[in-house]
């Protein structure tokens, strides 16, 4: 039942493995916290952008619709297993508040400060998560917006938000892991 | 630490990536989901006409009248349920993958409400259609065995047979509302987080 001949490289799937590699291999980490299980993710969404870049139509750009595929299978990803139970995560209120309070949920052991940054990330919703890791790759509001489907007025406020919760909870970590 | 947009920026983009995708795990991957889809797709039709050959078999040879009547709406009762599965149980066509994250929660969503509520009516068009034929052939089979016997006596040897298969039917009509509850959860969760976005 399996075919003789490998299946063919889609159109674009080298020039975007290419491109946009490193960034995937980031987002990742976002939305995975153990390295077997995120190079897995990276996976799913080097075959979903595999199996889809043959329908791309071109009516947004190649880049939105790259990052868009690949939120959209991580997001996918964290809702089906079991394992990260999306009733956990926190909205961003609550984000804030756990913040400032020094939530124990959200100490983290790591003196990375780039896997801590992982950490809290993982601790939002998806689309404030997909809209944050936008963001950390470097894209503005406007881009943002377009790419997650939401006012840029809304991505605005979001990135404010979390932007702001994750500079204080960065530095209060520092300071705790200096102190030690 | 990370004092303005750049810094938490640049701390973001300095992290390693999480290793690469060779060419040839991706066709991997790509052939093993096309396996997955043909087999499962396979695995229905495979079960339903293994039914259907030995009902027929039955409707056609049997010597009992009640027996070859119980076949024939087992047959039917098969197809009926190939056909709702068709209907009602194959996916939602996808949005695109590059649609925005609502879309694609939409579509998930969907999926489950759709499958959630095939479950819930499972005893309604999976079991119930062989209700009949199965207490019709048990009753049959039992009228050949004893032709002739006393109504008590019948009841007798139908008794457990009967309370066997009906127990088994309630079993699996029992199984799939629960499955349907479990996916309550699913889709509430679902539901918060497109309400976030």
């Amino acid at each position: 039942m399996l075919d003789a001949a490998p299946p063919p490289v889609p159109p674009r799937y080298a020039t975007v493995a290419e491109d946009y590699g490193p960034a995937l291999g980031r987002l990742v980490r976002g939305y995975e916290a153990d390295p077997d299980r995120q190079r897995d993710l990276l996976q799913d969404i080097h075959l979903a952008l595999w199996r889809s870049l043959p329908t791309f139509d071109g009516r947004a750009s190649l880049r939105t619709w790259v990052y868009r595929v690949a939120h959209n299978v991580a997001v996918t990803h964290v809702l089906k297993s079991a394992r990260h139970r999306p009733e956990r995560l926190l909205p961003i209120e609550s984000f804030e508040e756990a913040c400032s309070a020094g939530d124990a949920v959200l100490h983290t052991e790591q003196r990375d400060a780039v896997a801590r940054l992982a950490t809290l990330v993982r601790q939002l919703r998806p689309g404030d998560r997909q809209v944050i890791l936008l963001y950390l790759e470097g894209f503005d509001h406007a881009e943002i917006a377009e790419m997650a489907g939401i006012s840029p007025e809304n991505a605005a406020t979001k990135v404010h938000r979390i932007k702001r919760v994750l500079q204080g909870a960065l530095a209060r970590g520092s300071e705790d892991h200096a102190a030690r | 630490m990370p004092h303005d947009d750049d810094d938490l920026r640049a701390l973001w983009q300095s992290a390693p990536a999480a290793g690469s995708v060779s060419l040839d795990e991706l066709r991997k991957r790509e052939r093993a989901l096309s396996l997955r889809v043909k087999v499962r797709n396979g695995a229905e039709y495979v079960a339903a006409a293994f039914v259907v050959v030995a009902f027929t078999f039955y409707a056609v040879r049997a010597p009992s009248l009640g027996v070859r009547a119980s076949s024939w709406l087992t047959v039917l009762a098969t197809a009926f349920v190939v056909w709702k599965l068709r209907r009602d149980g194959s996916p939602l066509p996808p949005p695109a993958l590059g649609a925005p994250l609502g879309e694609s929660l939409a579509h998930h969503r969907a999926s489950l409400v759709r499958q959630r509520d095939l479950l819930r009516t499972a005893p309604l068009w999976y079991v119930g259609p062989f209700v009949v034929p199965m207490v019709l052939f048990q009753v049959s089979v039992a009228l050949e065995r004893s032709p002739g016997a006393p109504f008590a006596v019948l009841m007798r040897e139908l008794a457990r047979p009967l309370f066997v298969s009906l127990l088994v039917f309630a079993a699996i009509a029992f199984l799939n509302v629960r499955a349907a509850g479990k996916l309550d959860a699913k889709i509430e969760a679902l539901k918060k987080v497109a309400d976030d976005l």
